[in-house]
C-alpha cells in the first residue's frame, strides 16, 4: 500500500528543547491514524512540520510521495487542515470565512453545502459575524473549511473540541465516510474514545519520542478485559487457574476479574459452570493508552 | 502574489485606512485654509511678521518649514505636522502589523495550510501595504488640489510640485511600512511589532530633528528617513534627485529582508 504521509526520522529542536525526536510514521492511503500523547508531547509540532509551518531540524517528510520541502504548495492543494487552536477573523461572517479560505484552495468548495447540513449550520448562522459564535460553532466552521474542498488527506488537531455529543458522532461518521471514499486522515486527539471509534492505527508519542504504534483494535484487544460473571452455584478457586485470568474478586456466586489476551480458555471454563450472566467489557483505548504511557514512564 | 490575500488585507484594514485617509485629507485642507487666514492677519499687522518670516531654528527643525508666510511654508508645516505624520504612519503600519496579528490569532495557519506559499503571502501583504500608503497619499493630494483650486495664494505652487510632494511622501511612508514588515516578519506578537514600528518612526523623527537643531549632531539626520523627505524642497523643486531614490532603496532592502526572514522562520506563537 502506498504511504500518503511518510515521516522519516523527523527531529525538531527549538534551541535546547527537542520537541520531536527521531519520529518515523507512515500513514497509508485510505487509513485513519490516531496520533496520541499527553500535552506537550510533540503532536502539534509534528503536524506543524508536516504542513511546513516549522522547518525540521533533520529528517524527511514525504506526502503523496513528494518531498514537502520541494513541493509544499502542490501537496497542500490536496490537504485539509484543522488546527488545534485556531482563530478566525472576528469581523467576517461564517460564510465570508469559508469563502475566503475556499478562494485560497486549489479546488472549489464542492462539499460546503453538504457539510453545513451535517453540522447544522444554517444560512442565518453563516450570516453572523464569527465573533458572536460559540466555541462549538467556531469548531464546526473549522471542520467545514477543512473538508469543504474534498481533500485527499485531512490533518485534524483536536477536531471535536467544543462539539456536543450529536455533532461529535456526526464528525466520526464524516471521518469514516472520508475513509470509505479512499481518503486518508491524521487525527491528533486526547479524546481517546473518538480515536478508538475513528482510527485504524494509533501512534503514541511521549516527550517527543514515538513510544508505540499499532492497530487500534489490537492495542485494545490484547489488553485486559474487565469481566463480571454470575453462576448458579459457587465454584471454589477454580477460576484463578484459567489462563489469562487475574484479579479475581468473589462475592457469593458473583465473580469480578480481568482477562488478558485470548478469551477461549475462559469461555470453555464458563460453559459447564452453569452461568446465569456474563459481561466482558473491552478495555478502552484510554486505559490502554495510560497503561502504555505508565509502562514507558517507568 | 495572491489577489485574495491582497483583497483580504485591504478589507481588514479598511476602517483604519478610511479614518487615516479622510483624517489626513481633512487635516491638510483645514491646515492650509487656516494658514491662509493667519497670513492675512499677520500681513495686516495683527502678528509678529518677523517671527513667522524667520522662525527660530528649533521651530524650523520641528515643523520642517523655513518660513510660515509663503504657501510653500504652510504646505511644508502641514505635511510635517504631528497629526499628518501620525495619520500617515497609521496607514503605513496597519497592514504590516497584520502578519503578527494573524500569527497570534491563528488565522495564518488556515491560510498557509492551503496552496499559498509564504513568499506569495508576504508579497501580497507588501502589495496591500503599498496600496494602503498610496490611498492615504491620494486623499492628501485630493485635499491639497481642492485647497489649491479655492485659494488664490496657492496658485504659485504648481500641480507638478504638488505631485512631487506626494510622490516623495509616498516614498517616505513606503519605507516605514517596509521597515515595519521587517519587524513584523520576525515577530509573533502584534503589540510588540506595532510598538517597535511606532518607536522606529518616532526615533527617526527625532534623529532628524536633533540633526537639524545642533550642528554637532548634524550627521544624525542622514540616518533618518525623514532627512530624505523635505516638503519645502520638493515643492520648490530644490530637493536632490536621490532623496526618493534613497527612500525607495530603503523600502526595497527592508521588503527583501522581511521576505527572507518570513520565508525562513518557524511559524510559532
Amino acid at each position: 500500500m502506498t504511504a500518503v504521509v511518510e515521516l522519516a526520522n523527523l527531529t525538531k529542536r527549538f534551541g535546547a528543547v527537542t520537541a520531536v525526536d527521531d519520529v518515523s510514521i507512515a500513514v497509508d492511503a485510505g487509513e485513519v491514524l490516531g496520533y496520541l500523547g499527553p500535552n506537550g508531547a510533540g503532536k502539534t509540532t509534528t503536524i506543524r512540520c508536516l504542513l511546513g509551518f516549522v522547518y525540521p531540524t533533520s529528517g524527511r517528510i514525504l506526502v503523496f510521495g513528494r518531498e514537502l520541502a520541494q513541493e509544499r504548495e502542490r501537496i497542500l492543494a490536496e490537504v485539509g487542515y484543522l488546527p488545534g487552536e485556531f482563530g478566525m477573523w472576528p469581523n467576517l461572517t461564517g460564510a465570508e470565512v469559508l469563502d475566503y479560505l475556499g478562494s485560497l484552495a486549489a479546488r472549489p468548495p464542492s462539499r460546503r453545502s453538504e457539510l453545513c447540513d451535517i453540522f447544522e449550520m444554517s444560512q442565518r448562522d453563516l450570516g453572523r459575524q464569527v465573533r458572536f459564535y460559540s466555541r462549538g460553532m467556531k469548531q464546526k466552521i473549522g471542520l467545514i473549511q477543512a473538508f469543504q474542498h474534498d481533500p485527499l488527506l485531512v490533518v485534524l488537531d483536536e477536531p471535536t473540541e467544543g462539539l456536543d455529543p450529536v455533532m461529535h458522532d456526526r464528525f466520526v461518521d464524516l471521518l469514516l465516510r472520508h475513509r470509505s471514499r479512499g481518503g486518508t486522515a491524521l487525527l491528533s486527539s486526547h479524546i481517546l474514545s473518538e480515536v478508538e471509534l475513528a482510527t485504524d492505527r494509533v501512534a503514541i508519542i511521549r516527550r517527543g519520542r514515538l513510544i508505540k504504534t499499532g492497530v487500534t483494535d489490537e492495542l485494545t484487544g490484547q489488553r485486559v478485559r474487565h469481566c463480571e460473571l454470575e453462576l448458579r452455584e459457587p465454584v471454589p478457586l477454580a477460576l484463578t487457574r484459567v489462563p489469562g485470568v487475574s484479579n479475581v474478586m468473589v462475592n457469593g456466586t458473583r465473580y469480578k476479574f480481568d482477562v488478558t489476551g485470548d478469551m477461549g480458555p475462559l469461555l470453555r471454563w464458563i460453559a459447564p459452570a452453569n452461568p446465569v450472566d456474563f459481561v466482558a467489557e473491552p478495555v478502552s483505548l484510554s486505559e490502554a493508552f495510560f497503561e502504555i504511557y505508565e509502562d514507558k514512564a517507568e | 502574489m495572491n489577489a485574495a490575500v491582497v483583497r483580504q488585507a485591504l478589507r481588514l484594514s479598511r476602517k483604519t485606512l478610511l479614518v487615516a485617509g479622510i483624517g489626513f485629507g481633512a487635516f491638510l485642507f483645514l491646515s492650509i485654509l487656516g494658514s491662509s487666514l493667519f497670513l492675512e492677519e499677520i500681513t495686516g499687522g495683527a502678528g509678529n511678521a518677523e517671527f513667522f518670516a524667520e522662525p527660530p531654528r528649533a521651530v524650523e527643525a520641528l515643523s520642517g518649514a523655513s518660513d510660515f508666510l509663503s504657501p510653500i511654508g504652510w504646505l511644508s508645516s502641514a505635511m510635517n505636522h504631528p497629526i499628518s505624520l501620525t495619520l500617515q504612519t497609521l496607514a503605513a503600519l496597519t497592514v504590516a502589523a497584520s502578519i503578527p496579528t494573524e500569527i497570534e490569532r491563528g488565522t495564518l495557519d488556515l491560510i498557509l495550510a492551503r496552496p499559498v506559499s509564504r513568499a506569495q503571502y508576504i508579497v501580497s501583504k507588501i502589495a496591500a501595504a503599498a496600496g494602503a500608503v498610496a490611498l492615504v497619499q491620494v486623499a492628501g493630494l485630493v485635499a491639497m488640489l481642492v485647497a489649491r483650486s479655492m485659494l488664490d495664494d496657492l496658485e504659485v505652487v504648481s500641480f507638478s510640485a504638488v505631485f512631487r510632494l506626494f510622490a516623495a511622501s509616498f516614498c517616505l511612508f513606503l519605507a516605514f511600512s517596509m521597515l515595519s514588515f521587517l519587524i513584523s516578519a520576525r515577530s509573533s506578537l502584534r503589540a510588540r511589532a506595532l510598538g517597535l514600528s511606532v518607536g522606529l518612526v518616532v526615533v527617526s523623527f527625532f534623529l532628524n530633528f536633533l540633526g537639524l537643531l545642533f550642528d554637532e549632531a548634524s550627521f544624525l539626520r542622514y540616518l533618518s528617513p525623514f532627512h530624505y523627505f523635505s516638503p519645502g524642497d520638493h515643492l520648490s523643486g530644490d530637493a536632490p534627485w536621490y532623496y526618493p531614490v534613497v527612500l525607495l532603496a530603503l523600502a526595497a532592502a527592508a521588503g527583501a529582508g522581511a521576505y527572507r526572514l518570513f520565508s525562513t522562520r518557524d511559524l510559532t506563537r
